[in-house]
């Protein structure tokens, strides 16, 4: 011991004791974060259901409203039931995909049903003059 | 928005997301109920007669009456081989098939003659029935006359229909389109429900069918030539060689909808008997040719 205290000076101790200090704390740093990293996934995972449910739900309102309008896409209606699909089978992120771009591709029907309620009229052909009214 | 799962991993909605989805769909809902009930600008006759002239312009030197024939009326080479396969019309049979349905007896024992007499009767349909309100067409006709001798109705998609159909359309060869005019509101409404849907773009690919059957009617699409719309309905039903059997004036509107990506309608919808409406009274003073031919 008594060789020791004298071939290592004091501050070299310190140094080691912090440098080891260090290393332990990165250690329980490092442990605590793999741990809030877990927290994490499960509260993703968690979320991920619910966002999945939500976006298909969003994506089967749209869809029926295009029904209702009578302008569905047969692309959106292929897309919600593979939504539907992958979120009976747990895949959430494909769902929420699927879901969204059914959603997408409602919107955009409605959309054509509502420039349809007047385009309608301009296409078809005009009567010849001196025809009868 | 907050949603729960139920145990089977079905999807249920919490009261929120159902009112909302709720006013989603009665806002389209009263969208598309504005849209149906909009005013024509044209009377169905100034219609009939503004089609003709497009088509008289588009197609000059070719007769109105030649267009029953559709493609066949503009395209010789397409004229030629349909000419062909008309020396052994591959829809024979279904007209054979469809005698044999006329006069099997029905529940009662009466027959289809009971309610079609010698069953050349294609040219009094579609027409508007005002106390029903609504269209009649042939197949809902021969669904009226088995229901009131006592059979089910047949389906609208199946065999047995579209052979009887061919039978009377075969019978009913060279009657002359007469659809009359509509007068009443609820007939008007019906003819300009069909119009708009006619002149509506739907679908992925934002096609109507005046897309192709007037702005494009002529032209090519990819290697097809585009028919002209008068004409359309004279010729049902109709063998297809891309369905290898007979089918329905209904079951091509369907597929003209699936083409441009557009959920299609249910056979004798009222959408697609609204539309045969409008385009048989358009094609009034063209002859009937069905059954025929086509690709």
């Amino acid at each position: 011991m008594n060789v020791l205290n004298k071939k290592i000076p004091v501050a070299f101790a310190m140094a080691l004791t912090l440098t080891a200090g260090l290393m332990l704390s990165a250690c329980t740093d490092r442990n605590t974060e793999t741990g809030s990293e877990t927290s994490s996934k499960q509260e993703t995972d968690g979320n991920l259901d619910t966002l999945a449910m939500e976006a298909v739900n969003q994506a089967q309102v749209k869809y029926k409203a295009s029904e209702q309008a009578g302008y569905a896409w047969a692309k959106a209606g292929t897309m919600l039931a593979s939504a539907q699909e992958a979120l009976e089978s747990g895949d959430f992120e494909t769902a929420i995909h699927q879901a969204r771009q059914a959603t997408a591709l409602a919107d955009t029907s409605l959309a054509q049903a509502e420039a349809e309620q007047s385009a309608w009229l301009e296409r078809f052909p005009k009567a010849p003059t001196g025809a009868s009214p | 928005m907050s949603i729960n799962t139920k145990s089977n991993g079905s999807v249920s909605k919490a009261p929120g997301s159902v009112i909302a989805g709720f006013v989603t769909l009665f806002s389209y809902g009263l969208l598309y109920g504005l849209a149906s009930s909009a005013p024509a600008y044209a009377e169905p006759e100034a219609d009939r007669q503004a089609m003709r002239a497009h088509y008289e312009k588009r197609f000059s030197g070719i007769p109105i009456e030649a267009h029953k024939d559709g493609v066949y009326a503009f395209d010789e080479d397409a004229r030629e081989q349909w000419l062909e396969l008309e020396d052994f019309p591959p829809y024979e049979i279904a007209v054979d098939e469809g005698e044999e349905f006329f006069n099997i007896p029905l529940a009662d024992g009466a027959t289809y003659s009971d309610c079609f007499g010698d069953g050349a009767i294609k040219s009094q349909y579609p027409y508007f029935d005002e106390e029903r309100s609504e269209v009649i067409t042939l197949e809902l006709a021969i669904n009226d006359c088995r229901r009131q001798h006592g059979e089910e109705p047949l389906p609208y998609n199946g065999a047995e229909i579209v052979r009887l159909s061919a039978y009377i359309a075969f019978l009913s060869r060279g009657q002359i389109i007469a659809v009359a005019e509509p007068v009443s509101e609820p007939a008007l409404a019906a003819y300009n429900d069909g119009k708009r849907f006619y002149s509506s773009r739907r679908g992925q690919l934002n096609f109507a069918c005046s897309s192709c059957h007037v702005q494009l009617a002529g032209k090519r699409l990819r290697s097809e030539r585009l028919s002209a719309s008068l004409g359309h309905v004279s010729h049902w039903p109709t063998y297809r060689l891309k369905w290898q059997d007979v089918g329905s004036l209904h079951r091509r509107f369907a597929r003209c909808n699936k083409q441009v990506g557009a959920e299609p309608f249910a056979q004798q919808s009222p959408e697609y008997r609204n539309l045969e409406y409008f385009l048989t009274y358009i094609s009034n003073g063209l002859p009937l040719n069905g059954p025929a031919i086509r690709k």
